[in-house]
């Protein structure tokens, strides 16, 4: 016996599938009784935006929220390729919906090392290398055998007391054995980076952080912060040949690192996202992210390292605006209830 | 967006005139830049090592960016240029949508910082 329709009393053309008028009647028919919660949406949730699955129930993401902020975001994807959204845009990637307060970037030509830069004993530096941004704004810097200290360099201006995050993303070249080294300015320190362990070993001083992050597009992201002791001076983006040091002695075996969208930021001791700049110092506005419903009194947010946040007594009479303040920046889930 | 480049005697003064646009009496960081350097690009100088050496124009002044012109903030005496950003950055006719200063100064005038996604014709506005 054939199958019908419920409302219309019509026959399904099909024994096994619905057709496109049964689909549609059943769209009506969901309608009709009130939207129907998935499986994978838990019982007592208002709203589910799961950013990691792209899936979210009742509405999908830009009907549910939007973002006044001024500026274009570049949030990681999933591999932890790059994708940037234009001001006004939810900055949502693949994986993650990106929330941070204002943040700038005072290094000046990172988007593509147009100018400005110069390199330092021995090292070969070649512009127009495939970045992880889409674009071809990469340098690769190889040291040759008679290097010591190979660097990239170039003057920033800085405040005087105030602290820093260096960053920078890299990427090996070859068998490599050598080690990335950021060098900022202030405090007479620099940072050598074991990508393979994540220890970062800081000589000739001290340093207000550091980290390592890896992705699985096989680029890293290193980072150190330090108090400026002056008013600016040159900040140098190395390769060492030992985990403790940058010295003398390469084998000039083609090994190096390509280095994409380095960053001085100002007032952050870990790193913000990507900024890249030309020739002018470039702000990342503030995000301003507001769930277009009331009724929600408390929300969870799963990050990008599966820990959760919760915060409750919201408002339930007002539109709630996600804080820039939270854990973390990168947050994979937002669930939000009446209480 | 577009773009509002305003300049005030001092900080305070510039609350008083924007006080509709403030958040806790602070101002919004998702729309607005307090305190940007503007120097004539022509009055530069060089340093020791080559590197170019600003002289900013005295004054406070803000960028405020918005997605819409909007008349009450484009009409302010304190207003020195509007520009259209995504015209600017595509290097098309009709960017700057009002201009106070004369298209000389305009033209050598440099400002930082601007939002991430900018892309200004430095000395070729249009």
């Amino acid at each position: 016996m054939r199958r019908r329709d419920f409302l219309t009393g019509a026959a399904a053309s099909s024994l096994l599938l619905p057709s496109a008028a049964e689909a549609m009647l059943g769209s009506r028919r969901v309608a009709l009784l009130g939207t129907v919660r998935p499986s994978w949406v838990q019982s007592g949730v208002i709203i589910d935006e799961d950013f990691f699955n792209q899936r979210a129930w009742p509405r999908p993401f830009a009907t549910e929220m939007v973002d006044t902020r001024a500026s274009t975001d570049w949030v990681p994807n999933a591999n932890g390729n790059l994708v940037s959204f234009g001001s006004g845009v939810l900055p949502i990637s693949n994986a993650y919906l990106q929330v941070e307060p204002s943040g700038s970037n005072v290094l000046l030509q990172t988007a593509a090392f147009a100018s400005g830069w110069a390199t330092a004993s021995a090292i070969t530096a070649t512009t127009g290398q495939t970045s992880l941004d889409g674009t071809n704004g990469a340098v690769s810097l190889v040291p040759g055998a008679s290097a010591s200290f190979p660097g990239y360099s170039r003057s920033i201006t800085l405040v005087n007391g105030t602290t820093y995050n260096y960053s920078a993303f890299v990427k090996p070249i070859g068998p490599s054995t050598y080690y990335p080294v950021l060098q900022p300015v202030g405090g007479g320190v620099y940072a050598v980076f074991n990508l393979a362990s994540g220890v970062v070993t800081a000589v000739g001083g001290t340093l207000v952080g550091s980290s390592v992050k890896s992705y699985s597009n096989g680029w890293y992201r290193i980072s150190c912060a330090v108090t400026a002791s002056n008013t600016g001076g040159s900040f140098f983006l190395g390769v060492a040949n030992s985990p403790t040091s940058w010295s003398a002695t390469y084998s000039g075996d083609g090994s190096g690192f390509y280095f994409a969208l380095p960053k001085a930021a100002p007032s952050e001791t870990a790193p913000s996202s990507a900024i890249p700049t030309t020739t002018v110092t470039v702000v990342r506005a503030a995000n301003a992210i507001t769930i277009q419903r009331t009724g929600i009194g408390r929300v969870v947010l799963t990050f990008d390292d599966d820990s959760q946040q919760t915060i409750s007594g919201i408002d339930t009479g007002s539109q709630y605006t996600i804080p820039t303040n939270i854990n973390r920046s990168l947050v994979k889930r937002l669930t939000g209830y009446a209480s | 967006m577009i773009d509002y480049i305003l300049k005030f005697a001092d900080e305070p003064t510039a609350k008083t005139a924007l006080a509709a646009r403030l958040k806790a009496n602070q101002w919004p960081d998702d729309y607005c830049i307090p305190g940007i350097q503007i120097w004539r690009n022509s009055q530069d100088t060089t340093d020791g090592n080559g590197n170019p050496v600003h002289s900013y124009l005295a004054g406070f002044y803000i960028l405020v960016s918005l997605p819409i012109v909007l008349p009450a903030l484009r009409d302010l005496a304190a207003v020195q240029v509007v520009i259209d950003r995504e015209l600017a950055k595509a290097r098309q006719a009709g960017a700057v949508i009002k201009s106070n200063v004369s298209n000389a100064i305009l033209q050598d005038i440099r400002f930082q910082p601007v939002f991430a996604g900018t892309d200004n014709p430095w000395g070729s506005f249009q």
